[in-house]
């Protein structure tokens, strides 16, 4: 499903080239669930970022479902980010005007769904999260695990393929962050590729893979098994 | 649905801001709204009729002095009558009647009876309510428009009936047509041939006697140009008059009358200053939605990695803007309601009448329309060639601060500041005229007007009263006040001139002896009238001007005038001003004259002086029921600035908008700006940083910004203000205290505004900014 081959990411600081990442080389198949571990700046975010067409790499090639993701036009950037990916943030990232309901349903109204399956589809997703009674509530109004939640709901919306996730259990306390895995599991269980980038040793061990990057580079990749 | 309410959330997830968007935007558009149909209205002048553009007045222009005028003599309609084809019709018109006496049954009034030939019912729009056919086949009859009408006899229905006009003239109502609109030059109440009467109507008919306007209607496809090559080539074989004829559309009359100041030009200043209103609300609101973007950065980014595209952005913004302006549009046809009356009364023009409360409002719909579009502008292009939000993925997104702010906030106190210069200039010069040394001293001085009034029949009786008042010091009949005085049109000459020499035309006064006392006017050089000693008929008084053109004050006293008969000079008086202040003193020629004088001049003593006006007004009415005004001297010279005074009104309300409009823009801003800068504030403060350095920190931006401003104001401010006094003889400098205090003025109302905010945020616990960091 993924291929990354090569890819460089550097930055050009007075002159002299920063690298973030260097000489990657991954194969992701479909159905994966990958965790990405590493110290800070060691590149987990941009890798996370350049899978997810949200940054671009310097040199090297991606592709995905054997179509080349590098130079894209905006358009079909877009096209992707609307059909076939997800994302989960550390800081849940979602918009404080809107409503759950609403924040839930954005992702569906730029795919173009039609207001009727829209709102099935965001009632489906409400009761499968059990967060019926909050739908109307503001982001503001809820708790960290709850936000988290929000925003799985979010991403998965859309049905993606893909699943990017930034550390999210990095602001959660350890029993809400192992509800989040969870969920994350039964999603991956349900077929749908996850990436994770995560600090934590346990909640890397969800993954049927873990890649560990250092200092810009592949360090170790190993086949954990699963908890 | 759904979207819009969101996009109401949204807006009001800053409600200040958007407060501050709608106050600004109503600001803005009402005001426009308001000075566009004011304007139009001028525009529109004598335009509301089919055949507008055939009708012309006829204009003089002596070739000598470029004077011109478009009071002709009587006989010019006349003479070009039938003379050529192009001409469908051509009519004398009075050009200032009388308000003469009209007796329907019990009701008495006063009013002013044009008269004039059958043929103007070709060139004017009577739009008849009722009338019987072929009108003015018999000289005795009359047409008079509704509300006369309905003032004599109470309603419209009076065809046939009897009218005495000046108490001894019969004429019958032939006629009724609708009042004439306001934004005609010609409003006729009534309307007669010459026939009718003619000493009342025809009094002076020489070639000389300039007392008409000719109206003619020309066929739309004749060449003007060669019209009035024809005109003049035999016009000037058969007179001797050296003048240039020509023919002036009519709705060019009341922006540009041919001998006035011209109307257009104070149309246009106080057009431009509504446009700068709208300029700088419309900036203003541009500024502050581009600021609340910064704002939203976080909203953008998720909603990019969600799959919004740039034009998803930008629908989004005009969704917005389209609810700001939908608003503001509701809230300015209510404002600008409220406010026509107001103008119509203040401007004797009634828009809605021009306009018609449909038009209005869809005007109001096409300039938000405008609006929504020159607005959308800028954020369009900020979404449509900026680079997509990056999402920094796990760091909190920062909004960063607004930069193009500052030439908002250079370019709205840039016009605040020369605004406020201009209010400043104008409120001194009209300070200068009214209080400048004029001459004469108008303290305590009221004037009776008495054009219509039987002033001459009852001169004993009024001499009788006015000397036993212990509170008249002096009186003075003249014909005319010291705001615009006599005729232009008495050519005098030394006697002993060569006879090829050009006649000069001095402005003639007549008055009796008391005039210098009552006006304390001061003699130069030899004496002012007294008729009990000598035979004063013949006798004339020159001001200084006329005096030094004659060879200087003392050389003047011997010489002798001439003009129809000759007049000896028997005294110099100190130069006084009879005129606005555009233009300088003319030479004058007071004649002794106790036949023909309709003003009366009274000096009172000061305090007294609203208690005698009343005293005389009451007498007055005793005598007569003719009509009469009476007003004091500082009033009419007031009302002599009353073009100027509006424009300076009108600027001053338009400075003060934009000045508000401005601070709200900054208030919005800086609260950006501080919400920006609040991580900073509290590792300021919590390395040690006093209150007021924060202050002084947050607040030094703004002063350059507006010095900025302010330099950049001061010249285009210095030229404009200049060539308008330009307009003047007689004007106040430019001092630079003007603008001292309009920058000073400036920076304190940004000063405050600013500090308003950044206060709080300076004093604001660091750890609650910190908390989240």
């Amino acid at each position: 499903m993924i291929t990354l081959n090569n890819i460089f990411k550097f930055y050009n600081h007075k002159s002299q080239k920063a690298y973030i990442l260097k000489d990657i080389n991954i194969t992701i198949g479909e159905g994966e669930f990958i965790s990405i571990m590493g110290p800070s700046g060691a590149g987990k975010s941009t890798l996370l970022n350049i899978i997810g067409l949200l940054d671009e790499a310097n040199e090297g090639e991606y592709h995905f479902f054997d179509e080349k993701m590098t130079s894209l036009k905006e358009k079909k950037r877009v096209e992707y980010h609307r059909n076939f990916m997800g994302f989960i943030f550390q800081a849940y990232h979602l918009i404080d005007e809107m409503t759950v309901a609403e924040n839930i349903e954005t992702s569906l109204v730029y795919k173009g769904v039609k207001c009727k399956e829209r709102q099935a589809i965001v009632a489906d997703i409400l009761d499968r999260f059990s967060i019926v009674g909050k739908k109307d509530l503001f982001p503001a109004q809820l708790s960290g695990g709850q936000q988290q939640l929000v925003g799985i709901a979010r991403a998965i919306a859309a049905k993606p393929k893909l699943l990017l996730a930034d550390e999210p259990t990095g602001n959660l306390h350890s029993e809400q962050g192992r509800m989040i895995m969870n969920l994350l599991k039964e999603l991956n269980d349900e077929g749908t590729t996850i990436i994770q980038v995560t600090h934590n040793e346990e909640f890397a061990n969800y993954g049927k893979r873990i890649i560990r990057l250092k200092d810009g580079r592949v360090e170790k990749e190993s086949v954990e098994a699963i908890l | 649905m759904k979207k819009l309410h969101q996009t109401i959330r949204n807006i009001l997830a800053l409600k200040h801001i958007a407060l501050f968007n709608v106050i600004g935007l109503t600001i803005g558009m009402s005001s426009f709204i308001l000075i566009a149909i004011w304007t139009y209205t001028h525009f529109s002048y004598d335009k509301n009729f089919e055949h507008h553009n055939e009708v012309y007045l006829i204009r003089g222009m002596e070739n000598d002095s470029q004077e011109s005028d478009l009071v002709v003599p009587f006989q010019l309609a006349g003479y070009i009558k039938g003379k050529y084809p192009e001409v469908d019709a051509v009519v004398s018109y009075q050009y200032w009647p009388d308000r003469t006496k009209i007796q329907a049954g019990e009701t008495i009034l006063y009013e002013e009876i044009n008269a004039t030939e059958q043929d103007i019912l070709e060139i004017l729009d009577f739009n008849f309510i009722t009338a019987k056919s072929n009108l003015f086949d018999a000289s005795s009859e009359i047409l008079i428009c509704e509300s006369l009408a309905n003032k004599l006899f109470g309603s419209i229905d009076c065809i046939g009936n009897n009218l005495i006009v000046s108490d001894s003239i019969n004429a019958t109502v032939a006629g009724v047509y609708k009042d004439f609109p306001s934004n005609s030059t010609f409003q006729p109440t009534s309307v007669c041939l010459f026939e009718l009467d003619e000493d009342l109507f025809k009094p002076c008919t020489e070639w000389n006697n300039f007392c008409y306007y000719s109206l003619a209607r020309i066929k739309s496809n004749a060449s003007i140009a060669a019209l009035e090559e024809k005109l003049n080539v035999v016009f000037q074989n058969d007179h001797e008059f050296d003048m240039t004829l020509s023919f002036y559309p009519l709705d060019k009359v009341h922006l540009n009358h041919p001998g006035e100041e011209s109307l257009l030009g104070h149309v246009l200043l106080v057009f431009s200053s509504g446009v700068l209103v709208l300029i700088v609300s419309c900036l203003n609101f541009v500024n502050l939605l581009v600021a609340s973007f910064g704002r939203r950065k976080k909203q953008m980014a998720v909603k990019g990695f969600l799959g919004a595209t740039r034009f998803n952005y930008i629908l989004d913004c005009w969704l917005e803007i389209g609810v700001y302006v939908v608003l503001a549009l509701c809230f300015s046809i209510l404002i600008s309601i409220q406010a026509l009356p107001v103008i119509s009364q203040s401007f004797q023009l009634n828009p809605l009448e021009v306009f018609g409360i449909n038009w209005f409002i869809l005007m109001h719909i096409a300039i938000a329309f405008l609006i929504t579009l020159i607005v959308s502008l800028y954020p369009s292009f900020y979404y449509a060639f900026r680079a997509k939000q990056k999402l920094v993925s796990n760091t909190n997104i920062n909004s960063t601060r607004p930069t193009i702010g500052k030439a908002f906030i250079v370019f709205q106190f840039g016009i605040s500041i020369i605004i406020c210069i201009a209010a400043f200039v104008m409120q001194r010069q009209l300070n200068y005229t009214s209080n400048r040394d004029k001459g004469y001293n108008p303290e305590g001085v009221i004037v009776a007007e008495c054009w219509d009034y039987p002033i001459q029949e009852k001169k004993v009786a009024i001499t009788e009263y006015l000397s036993s008042n212990p509170h008249i010091q002096s009186f003075s009949f003249t014909n005319g006040s010291f705001d615009g005085l006599g005729s232009r049109t008495t050519g005098f000459n030394r006697v002993d001139a060569e006879a090829n020499q050009k006649e000069l035309y001095k402005v003639m006064y007549k008055s009796d002896e008391k005039l210098f006392e009552t006006m304390q006017v001061k003699m130069l050089a030899g004496r002012t009238f007294i008729p009990e000693k000598f035979n004063e008929s013949k006798s004339v008084i020159i001001n200084e001007t006329f005096a030094s053109e004659l060879g200087g004050v003392d050389s003047a006293l011997d010489v002798r005038l001439k003009n129809f008969e000759v007049y000896q000079v028997v005294g110099v008086c100190s130069d006084f001003l009879f005129e606005d202040f555009y233009t300088a003193v003319e030479p004058l020629v007071i004649h002794y004259n106790t036949n023909r004088t309709y003003h009366l001049l009274i000096k009172t003593t000061v305090d007294k002086q609203m208690e005698v006006q009343g005293d005389v007004s009451a007498f007055l009415k005793s005598q007569s029921d003719g009509p009469f005004t009476i007003k004091p001297m500082s009033l009419l010279v007031s009302e002599m600035y009353l073009k100027e005074a509006s424009q300076q009104q009108l600027i001053f309300i338009f400075g003060l908008l934009t000045i508000i409009v401005s601070c709200l823009g900054l208030l919005g801003l800086t609260f950006f700006i501080i919400d920006t800068k609040t991580k900073e504030i509290g590792i300021r403060k919590v390395n040690g940083a006093k209150v007021s350095e924060v202050l002084m920190m947050l607040n030094k931006d703004f002063i350059k910004w507006v010095a900025i401003a302010f330099i950049i104001a001061c010249p285009i401010a210095w030229y404009a203000m200049n060539s308008w006094l330009s307009n003047f003889a007689y004007k106040t400098e430019l001092s630079w205290w003007i603008f001292a205090l309009a920058g000073l003025v400036a920076m304190a109302i940004a000063l405050i505004t600013v500090s308003w905010q950044s206060w709080k945020a300076a004093r604001r616990n660091p750890v609650e900014s910190l908390r989240y960091e």
